[in-house]
């Protein structure tokens, strides 16, 4: 039996995805008046754990306790009513209603049994509850008026208001200036005085030991260990978040290293990164990596001339190049694989030949039409070349899986004869198998002259392909590893802003 | 090679087929019901014809408004400009007084172009410099160009203007194909091979299956966008053109309505308002349907009441039948 | 499967269709008129019709109705329809006075004759137009509104300048007003002949003109429209309002003692009535006037009472 010191407990939760198995036998247990760190890698299953405690994913096999008492939660209301209230990073707010009716929304009180809404009672209780959490705001402005961290306090609020006993928060502190950090610290210290349980997720380690009682580690799906966050340090916290060996998924081969084909110096975007340098050579792959939110995505958007740059130079061939828009890029030799293939990168209801040849057209054009036999022939070729799995070049790619998806668009930046090519997470949703073969290719374009910038968040296949690794933190290039001197603790560090290395 | 064809004409028989079915259905049963009230003809070949010059100006809007509704926009200006194209070419006209009348048409012709040009790169600028949605820029530009028809004419049709007026709207230059059938089937083909061999027509659909995709794949949306409200704007002048010339008059009340009965021809053929998907033959026989309909039912003695409600009743039954057709 | 579900669709609007449609059974060389009207939501026009019905069955004639609504390219398409359908006679209620001119020339060629019934085509040439004595009508209804004024006075015009039969009529009106040196024509707005475009111009010209004294509006809707606007801006006792057309609601607003006293009144069924009797007439190989008037009368309060 469940032991009623905690307040929640979640045990051997398993939970399995198409291809994936996303939690594996994970434990956590909260207890009352405690600040639970809940700590791992993006896709080591904190937030499907966190999905499954609000009820919007049910587990495939596991038991959950709440206050010592067995519970099956069914659904996001039935989670609210168990006391358990989720703070998002995206908040749950309705821009243009009042405070004080964003927290009462689907509760409001009313005058008597009428359909009228109790406007004294409503504004009294919201007053009352943000003082109880010693906010002052105005319970009558609507709250896109509201700074993010007065919308996080009414989102606390709001979850107070329905007695949760369980307050999840997820990576709260993101987009916090300092200052207000501090007032969410205040703000946790006043809840956990008051018996609530939370649990809080977050990438920043020094937060960690700010605010943590305890901590649980999660890796690939599983449990690691759960410890007093005085009993651990940063060093042992990473080593327990990434320790996995590398294996030999990673077929990488070395060339001769050639001239400098891309170089970027002091590229800025306001509100995104800052100041970042750095060049890319014939021969290599280079990993662009940090943690979600780093503003890596945003550098590659720059160069690519998707997103306007604020400052900053980028050249190609030593030659500075003028970009403001995709077309200067793909002119200039550039192409982007966006981490967002559907959205982004492919045209889903048209097929895998039109997709191909999308970027290149007028290489395409005899007089007034596009010469579709040669079309045709160019998408032949890319199919092959690419071992695309699909019935035909006439296949609309919405219907072709996510590594084949992957293939064409890299076909699609091949035929635009990219000198430079930016891979953003390009083994996203891909499976094992799929992955190497695009890997293979990455090398078969180095090989051809062709130099590689690769975005990731999966450390193991940033060490395991890239020759160099540039780590970003909070916008701004936190340092650069050179391959044989590249470790996932090293890079963490770097990524989590505690030092700079190189 | 063979192979694609057949695939093709396979697709193109899913695509159209049942629209194709609905059209000769229809002419079938106007043909019966218009022999049982002793009215035999409509499904001969010169009232066919005739049909199709009813849909002329029809026609030549749709597909225009094709390529705007392929990618994710739509032109309600339609209506008001192409009356405003009829009246410039019709107040050039008159001023001739009788001499010079063809050379004084074909700057009418010029004119209203120009001004169809100028109409659509307005659209194009509001929409993709000032980023306002196109049913905003279009529905304002709507009562703009009917004020404008107005007030230079002052509210009156110009007439009466030379008989060669009629040239484009009802010459015939092979027997029972008048020069604006002639006119609208040389539109409807440029249409296609604008749409579907050109590099123009391929980043049209781009821009409507995905804007951003299109975007990072290095298509200009704006330019694109540009000449399609341009390319719009100028068919949509050459359909008030031809109308004008069937009327033997400008009047600038005409056209009031119409760029909902082109919109509704364009999406019985299948084009989807959310855009990217569509084509120019599925407009045509969208059109043909509607236009069939319409002549058909006044030629059984349908009265106008009655033609509203059954056009009604068709619309819906062909977009639910895409929605089937998706499932 | 679904060509299947179209066909069906297609199959059950047809059968609505030939529901809606005259089902006569049809007899030996009968012949058969075809009439291209304006609207079928005017009253005025709803009248005629019913006129025009009555009569053709009487002569032993099958009507085909077309109503325009307001649409000069409907209305030609409807035409060229009865053209390729070779009906005997075509009557037409032109939606624009000058956009028929090519389709009636092609009627002409093809030896079907067109007769116009309330509205005139300009420029075409017709065997004969059927419609009120609208210049007449104006001046009756000048005369009337003049006398109200004791002969001087601010007067304006709702008009409707793009339809020829109201152009008589305003043509009529002005020539009498002109006879009455004090009475000034301060104003002539469109209207459009229809109401809420019509109060709407009326409450331009009140904003314009403080001291108007009498308002024509060219037609009952018109008219009524103009009312609506004086009422609003509770002038019912300053402004004195004439119409045209007298259907039953300006009818009931002249009884009632409202600010419209007076309606020329046009009869709509003996415009129907007339047209097809003098098609009868050209069918029968007689000469028939290429104008046929109607008579206009006046309708007030007074002459209301006597009915």
């Amino acid at each position: 039996m469940a032991n009623s010191e905690f307040i929640l407990e979640m045990l051997q939760i398993t939970k399995r995805f198409p291809g994936v198995l996303a939690l594996d036998k994970a434990n956590l247990a909260l207890r009352p008046g405690e600040v639970h760190c809940l700590l791992g890698e993006n896709g080591a299953g904190k937030s499907t754990m966190m999905k499954i405690l609000a009820g919007a994913q049910p587990m495939d096999s596991g038991e959950i306790f709440i206050d010592g008492e067995p519970v099956v939660i069914t659904s996001p209301h039935h989670a609210q009513q168990l006391g358990i209230s989720m703070i998002y990073q995206e908040f749950n707010l309705s821009p243009y209603l009042s405070v004080a009716e964003n927290i009462f929304l689907g509760r409001e009180p009313r005058i008597g049994r009428s359909p009228f809404i109790d406007w004294k009672r409503m504004y009294r209780d919201s007053e009352e509850i943000l003082k109880r959490i010693r906010v002052d705001l105005d319970v009558r402005r609507p709250v896109n008026e509201l700074s993010v961290a007065q919308q996080q306090m009414v989102e606390i609020a709001k979850a107070l208001s329905v007695q949760a006993k369980i307050i999840v928060m997820d990576e709260p502190s993101a987009t916090l200036t300092d200052h207000e950090l501090v007032a969410l610290f205040d703000l946790i210290r006043t809840l956990r005085a008051s018996g609530i349980g939370l649990i809080y997720i977050s990438h920043r380690l020094e937060e960690v030991f700010e605010i943590g009682d305890q901590v649980t580690v999660m890796r690939d799906g599983q449990h690691v260990a759960t410890k007093p966050a005085s009993s651990m340090t940063r060093e042992s916290i990473i080593r327990m978040m990434v320790g996995r060996e590398l294996t030999e998924e990673y077929p990488k081969e070395f060339f001769k290293l050639g001239e400098e084909r891309l170089r970027v110096e002091g590229l800025s975007r306001e509100g995104a990164f800052k100041d970042v340098s750095f060049s890319l050579r014939t021969g290599e792959i280079v990993a662009l990596t940090g943690l979600v939110g780093a503003g890596r995505t945003e550098v590659a958007r720059a160069i690519f001339g998707a997103d306007r740059k604020t400052a900053g130079q980028v050249y190609l061939d030593g030659k500075p190049a003028e970009i403001r828009s995709p077309q200067d890029a793909i002119k200039n030799g550039l192409g982007l694989l966006t981490e967002d293939r559907k959205n982004q990168g492919l045209v889903l209801g048209m097929t895998v030949r039109e997709n191909t040849t999308l970027s290149n057209l007028s290489a395409l054009v005899k007089g007034l039409f596009i010469n579709r036999k040669f079309e045709r022939s160019v998408a032949e070729k890319y199919v092959h070349e690419l071992q695309i799995k699909t019935p035909s070049i006439e296949q609309v790619v919405q219907n072709l899986s996510g590594g084949n998806q992957q293939k064409v668009v890299l076909a699609k930046w091949l035929f635009t004869q990219s000198r430079v090519l930016i891979f953003d997470e390009p083994t996203r949703g891909i499976d094992v198998g799929a992955k190497a073969e695009i890997f293979k290719l990455m090398n078969a374009l180095v090989s051809r002259g062709v130099a590689i910038l690769m975005i990731s968040s999966e450390l193991p296949e940033v060490l395991g392909m890239c020759d160099r690794v540039l780590v970003m933190h909070e916008g701004r290039l936190a340092g650069q590893l050179m391959r044989n001197e590249a470790s996932q603790e090293k890079i963490m560090h770097l990524a989590t802003g505690m030092s700079s290395a190189a | 090679m063979a192979e694609a064809r057949t695939q093709a004409f396979k697709r193109a028989l899913i695509a159209y087929g049942p629209l194709l079915a609905a059209l000769i259905l229809e002419i079938a049963v106007f043909e019966l019901l218009g022999r049982r009230q002793d009215n035999p003809g409509f499904a001969s070949i010169p009232n066919l014809i005739r049909v199709l010059g009813q849909s002329a100006e029809f026609g030549v809007m749709a597909v225009g408004m094709t390529f705007v509704i392929i990618t994710g926009g739509i032109d309600l200006s339609i209506g008001s400009l192409m009356a405003c194209g009829g009246v410039v070419c019709a107040m050039l006209v008159k001023r001739s007084g009788g001499d010079a009348v063809a050379l004084y048409i074909v700057a009418g012709w010029a004119a209203a172009l120009v001004l169809g040009a100028l109409s659509g790169s307005i659209s194009g600028l509001l929409i993709t410099r000032f980023d306002i949605p196109p049913f905003i820029a279009t529905l304002a530009l709507m009562s703009s160009l009917r004020g404008v028809g107005n007030l230079i004419t002052d509210g009156k049709p110009i007439s009466p203007l030379p008989d060669a007026y009629q040239w484009l709207g009802r010459q015939q230059i092979v027997p029972h194909i008048p020069v604006s059938v002639a006119v609208f089937l040389i539109v409807l083909a440029g249409g296609m091979l604008l749409l579907n061999h050109t590099q123009f027509g391929r980043h049209v659909r781009a821009i409507g299956g995905n804007e951003e995709s299109a975007r990072l794949s290095g298509v200009n949306i704006a330019r694109v966008k540009w000449r399609v409200y341009i390319l719009c704007s100028m068919l949509t002048i050459i359909a008030g053109l031809i109308l004008s010339s069937r009327l033997g008059a400008g009047s600038p009340k005409v056209g009031m309505g119409d760029e909902l009965g082109v919109i509704a021809a364009v999406v019985v053929g299948g084009t989807s308002l959310s855009g990217g998907r569509g084509s120019i033959g599925g407009t045509f026989v969208g059109l043909l349907v509607v236009s069939m309909l319409n002549s058909g039912l006044t030629w059984i003695g349908v009265e106008t009441f009655g033609q509203q409600v059954t056009l009604g009743l068709v619309i819906l039954a062909a977009v639910l039948l895409d929605k089937l057709k998706s499932w | 499967m679904s060509a299947i579900r179209v066909a069906v669709c297609v199959l059950c609007c047809a059968v609505i269709a030939a529901g809606c449609g005259p089902s006569q059974s049809p007899a030996a060389k009968e012949k058969v008129i075809g009439a291209a009207l304006l609207t079928q939501t005017h009253v005025f026009f709803q009248d005629m019709v019913a006129a025009m019905k009555s009569e053709a069955e009487k002569q032993g004639f099958k009507l085909r109705v077309q109503y325009a609504e307001f649409d000069s390219r409907k209305q030609i398409d409807q035409m060229e329809t009865f053209i390729a359908q070779g009906v005997d006679a075509i009557i037409v209620s032109p939606a624009d006075s000058s956009g028929l001119n090519p389709v009636i020339a092609e009627a002409r060629a093809k030896n079907i004759p067109v007769f116009t019934a309330d509205i005139a085509a300009h420029g075409a040439q017709v065997v004969s137009h059927i419609a009120s004595d609208n210049e007449h009508g104006g001046v009756i209804i000048a005369e009337y509104l003049a006398k109200l004024l004791n002969g001087k006075g601010k007067v304006a015009i709702i008009d409707h300048p793009t339809v020829a039969s109201a152009q008589d009529r305003v043509r009529g009106f002005e020539q009498t007003m002109a006879k009455f040196p004090e009475i000034q024509i301060v104003g002539k707005v469109p209207g459009e002949g229809q109401r809420d475009k019509a109060m709407r111009a009326a409450q331009d010209i009140l904003q314009a003109h403080a001291d108007l004294n009498g308002i024509f509006g060219i037609n009952d809707d018109s008219a009524l429209g103009a009312l609506a606007a004086v009422e609003a801006a509770g002038l019912q006792d300053k402004v004195k309002i004439v119409g045209f057309d007298g259907t039953p609601e300006a009818k009931a607003a002249i009884a009632a003692g409202k600010a419209l006293k007076a309606d020329a009144v046009q009869y709509p069924d003996k415009i129907g009535q007339k047209t097809i009797d003098v098609i009868a007439a050209h069918f029968r190989g007689e000469t028939v006037p290429s104008l046929a008037p109607v008579e206009v009368g006046l309708m007030d309060a007074e002459s209301l009472k006597q009915k």
